[in-house]
C-alpha cells in the first residue's frame, strides 16, 4: 500500500515536471525571438543616430565653407581662410567626449582635418621612411600606385601580386582610402592598426603622449585643399602658358623682374619650393610672394597638401628637412594660427632647403575633413568615419565607411564612457 | 480498527489523486498541444521573416556602401543595366546591378598576422574597393542553381566580367528590378561609365518577388556616399 501512494506521488510529480518544462521552452523561444528583434531595431536606430552625427559634423562645417565664399567676394571683410583647430568643426564633440542625446538615441562625434594628415597618394619616398615603414613596404606602396610597370629593387608589380594564393593586379592608380594598403606587399592589419618601431633607417616620426606611432592615427587617402590665395582669391600658376614676368610683378605679387624672368621661362616646375632655390630668391618679399600667391598646377584644388595649422607632432615630423625645434616652433605658433604660408618664415632655422621643402607639403587651408561618429542605442553601438569634401561652398559627404573594426572607441583615443552630455532631444 | 480507517482513507485518497490527475493530465495536454502549435508558428513565422529582413539586410549592405573614387572614375563604377553591362533599349528596368563599394569589416584575427603572403593564403584580400554583382543570371557557371546570385571580387580590377568569388544570396528570389532616383525622377537605367561627371544615384529601389509569394516586394535603399539630393540632381543628358 505503501509503494501506490508512493507512486502515485512520483506520477503526479511527474506530470508537473513535463508542464513546467513545456512552459519553459515556450517562454525561451519566445524571449530569444524577441531579443533578436530588439536588437535588430536597435542596430537600426544606432545607425539612424550615427548618420544624425554626420549631419551634425556637416552643419558645424557650413562655417568654413561660408568662410571660404565670404572671403572670395571679400563681403565680410575677411581676410583668411586659413582653417585652424580654434575653429567652431575642431571642437564639436569634444574629440568624441560629449554624449549628444537625441530622443532614445546618442551619438559621439569628432571631427578631423584631413589635410592634418599625411596623403598616401602624394607622400614622397622620404617622407615615408620617417614613418615607421619598412624600406620594402615603401618601394611596394609607391610602385602600387605609380603607372610604371617595373617594380624597384624591393618593390612589386604584377608579377608578384599574380602569383598570389588570392591573385590580383597591381593598382597603377591612387589609393581610394586607407585600408587599400592592405593590398600592398609587405601590409598586414597588424602595420596599419598597431604600434610599430619599424623603421627604414631615418628617424621615426613620435607616435601619440611620446609613445609608438600608429600609421592608421597619420594617413589618409584623400587630402584636398584650395589652390587659392589667403583671401580666397586665386593663385598664379606659373606654369601656365599665359604666365609672364610682368603676371609675376603685378601687386601684390613683388618679385624682381630677373627673377620673374626666370620664373616664367620655365614651365616645368615641380613645385613652389623649386622657385625659391633660385639664385636672389631668398629675400623676404620674393619669399612671401611665392609662398602666397604662386601654385604650379591649374586645379581648383590641391592634393595632399599639409595643414600648418592643424597637424599633429608627428605628421609636422614626417616633413623632409624639419629639425625637431622647427616642429616644436609650428606646433608653438599654432594657436596663434598661420593665415598665410608665408609666415613659415618667421621659425627660427626655416630658410633654405628645409623652407623649400616646406614650401612643396604645407599649406594653411583645408577643404577635405573626416568624421568619425558612433551612434548608440541600447546595447547596439554602430560607428562610421565620413569624409566630408567643401564643394561649391557647400559641405558635402562623399565618402561613408564602415571602420575596419566593430569597436573604434580605443582606436580613436575616446574614452569608453562620456563625461559630458548636450541634448538635443529629451529622451523619452 | 486502524487497518480498516486506513482503507477508507486510502480510497477517498485514490478519488481525489484520481480527480486531480484527471485535471492536471488535461491541462498539461492542452498545455502541450497549444505550446507545441505555438513554437512551431512562432518559428515558422520567424524564419519566413527572418529570411525577408536577411535578404533586404544583404541587399542594404552591399548597395548602401557603393562607392565612386574621389577621382578616377576608371577603377571604380555603379551600372544598373539589363543584363550584365548591356545598356538597355530603355523602357524595362534594370534587373543587373555591378557597382563597388568599400568598408570591408576586418576580423580581429587579422591583426595577429605579420606576414603579408599567410595574411593573403589564410584571409583572402581585404580593404580597399570591393567589386560586386546583383544578378538573376550568374556571372560564372550557376552549376543548377537557381535564385539571386552576388559576385563579390576584391580587389576591384575594373572588369566586373570575371573573376571574384559568386555565390547564390537568395534562392526563391524569383524576379527582381532596379530602378535608380536622380534627385528629380526614376531612371530605369544607370552607368557612371558614360556620365560626364560621374555619380551615384541618392537611391536605388529594388522591386523583387518570393517564389512563395505572388506579390511584389518593394524595397528602398539610400545610398549614402551619392551627393545627389533634390537641390542637387543629376543634369538629365548625363544619364546614357
Amino acid at each position: 500500500m505503501r509503494r501506490n501512494r508512493g507512486s502515485i506521488f512520483i506520477f503526479a510529480l511527474g506530470v508537473m515536471v513535463v508542464l513546467i518544462g513545456v512552459l519553459a521552452s515556450t517562454v525561451a523561444t519566445q524571449r530569444a525571438f524577441a531579443q533578436q528583434v530588439t536588437q535588430e531595431s536597435e542596430v537600426i536606430e544606432a545607425r539612424i543616430a550615427a548618420y544624425a552625427g554626420i549631419e551634425r559634423a556637416r552643419q558645424t562645417l557650413q562655417e568654413v565653407a561660408d568662410l571660404t565664399s565670404d572671403a572670395g567676394t571679400g563681403t565680410t571683410g575677411q581676410t583668411s581662410t586659413a582653417i585652424t583647430l580654434n575653429d567652431t568643426w575642431a571642437t564639436v564633440g569634444n574629440n568624441g567626449d560629449e554624449n549628444f542625446v537625441l530622443g532614445g538615441s546618442t551619438f559621439r562625434i569628432q571631427v578631423l582635418d584631413a589635410c592634418g594628415l599625411i596623403d598616401i597618394n602624394s607622400a614622397s619616398e622620404q617622407q615615408l621612411q620617417r614613418l615607421p615603414l619598412a624600406q620594402d613596404q615603401i618601394e611596394s606602396l609607391l610602385d602600387f600606385r605609380e603607372g610604371s610597370f617595373d617594380p624597384r629593387a624591393l618593390g612589386a608589380k604584377d608579377t608578384y601580386y599574380n602569383n598570389l594564393n588570392t591573385p590580383y593586379n597591381t593598382k597603377l592608380a591612387r589609393f581610394d582610402t586607407v585600408d587599400e594598403l592592405l593590398h600592398v606587399k609587405g601590409f598586414t592589419a597588424q602595420t596599419l592598426y598597431e604600434p610599430s618601431e619599424t623603421t627604414s633607417g631615418s628617424d621615426l616620426v613620435p607616435g601619440r603622449n611620446g609613445g609608438l606611432p600608429v600609421l592608421y592615427d597619420l594617413l589618409t587617402a584623400n587630402a584636398y585643399s584650395p589652390n587659392s590665395r589667403p583671401d580666397g582669391t586665386a593663385r598664379v600658376n606659373i606654369n601656365a602658358q599665359g604666365t609672364t614676368a610682368q603676371t609675376l610683378q603685378q601687386p601684390p605679387i613683388s618679385i624682381p623682374v630677373n627673377i620673374a624672368i626666370q620664373i616664367a621661362a620655365r614651365k616645368n616646375w615641380g613645385g613652389i619650393g623649386e622657385v625659391l632655390a633660385l639664385p636672389g630668391a631668398q629675400t623676404d618679399d620674393v619669399q612671401r610672394s611665392v609662398l602666397d600667391y604662386l601654385t604650379t598646377n591649374g586645379a581648383t584644388r590641391l592634393t595632399g597638401k599639409i595643414n600648418l595649422n592643424t597637424a599633429s607632432e608627428s605628421v609636422l615630423s614626417s616633413v623632409p628637412d624639419l629639425t625637431p625645434d622647427m616642429v616644436q616652433a609650428i606646433l608653438q605658433r599654432q594657436s596663434q594660427t598661420f593665415t598665410t604660408l608665408s609666415e613659415l618664415t618667421s621659425i627660427p632655422g626655416m630658410t633654405g632647403q628645409a623652407l623649400q621643402s616646406a614650401a612643396n607639403v604645407f599649406t594653411v587651408q583645408s577643404q577635405t575633413f573626416l568624421v568619425r561618429v558612433i551612434g548608440r542605442h541600447g546595447s547596439q553601438r554602430y560607428g562610421v568615419e565620413a569624409i566630408i569634401e567643401i564643394r561649391n561652398n557647400i559641405p558635402t559627404v562623399v565618402a561613408i565607411q564602415s571602420p575596419p573594426f566593430t569597436d573604434m572607441r580605443s582606436r580613436w583615443y575616446w574614452q569608453d564612457e562620456t563625461t559630458t552630455e548636450v541634448v538635443l532631444k529629451e529622451a523619452q | 480498527m486502524s487497518n480498516r480507517r486506513q482503507r477508507g482513507l486510502t480510497l477517498i485518497e485514490v478519488l481525489v489523486v484520481v480527480a486531480i490527475t484527471g485535471l492536471l493530465t488535461v491541462y498539461a495536454a492542452q498545455a502541450l498541444i497549444s505550446g507545441a502549435d505555438y513554437e512551431r508558428r512562432i518559428r515558422e513565422a520567424s524564419s519566413r521573416q527572418r529570411s525577408d529582413v536577411e535578404l533586404e539586410n544583404d541587399l542594404r549592405t552591399f548597395v548602401e556602401s557603393a562607392f565612386l573614387s574621389l577621382e578616377n572614375t576608371q577603377t571604380t563604377f555603379f551600372v544598373g543595366s539589363e543584363g550584365l553591362l548591356n545598356q538597355g533599349e530603355g523602357g524595362s528596368n534594370a534587373d543587373t546591378l555591378t557597382f563597388t563599394r568599400v568598408g570591408t569589416r576586418l576580423s580581429s584575427d587579422a591583426l595577429d598576422y605579420d606576414d603579408f603572403e599567410l595574411a593573403n593564403e589564410e584571409l583572402g584580400t581585404v580593404g580597399g574597393t570591393e567589386e560586386v554583382t546583383i544578378s538573376l543570371s550568374p556571372t560564372g557557371s550557376a552549376s543548377g542553381k537557381t535564385g539571386l546570385f552576388v559576385r563579390q571580387q576584391n580587389p576591384a580590377d575594373g572588369d566586373p566580367s570575371q573573376g571574384g568569388i559568386e555565390r547564390v544570396l537568395n534562392a526563391t528570389v524569383t524576379s527582381i528590378s532596379y530602378e535608380f532616383w536622380d534627385g528629380a525622377v526614376w531612371q530605369t537605367v544607370w552607368d557612371t561609365r558614360t556620365q560626364g561627371n560621374a555619380r551615384l544615384p541618392a537611391a536605388v529601389r529594388i522591386t523583387y518577388r518570393l517564389s512563395n509569394s505572388e506579390t511584389d516586394r518593394i524595397v528602398t535603399l539610400r545610398l549614402r556616399n551619392s551627393d545627389v539630393t533634390q537641390d542637387n540632381p543629376v543634369e538629365q543628358e548625363q544619364i546614357g
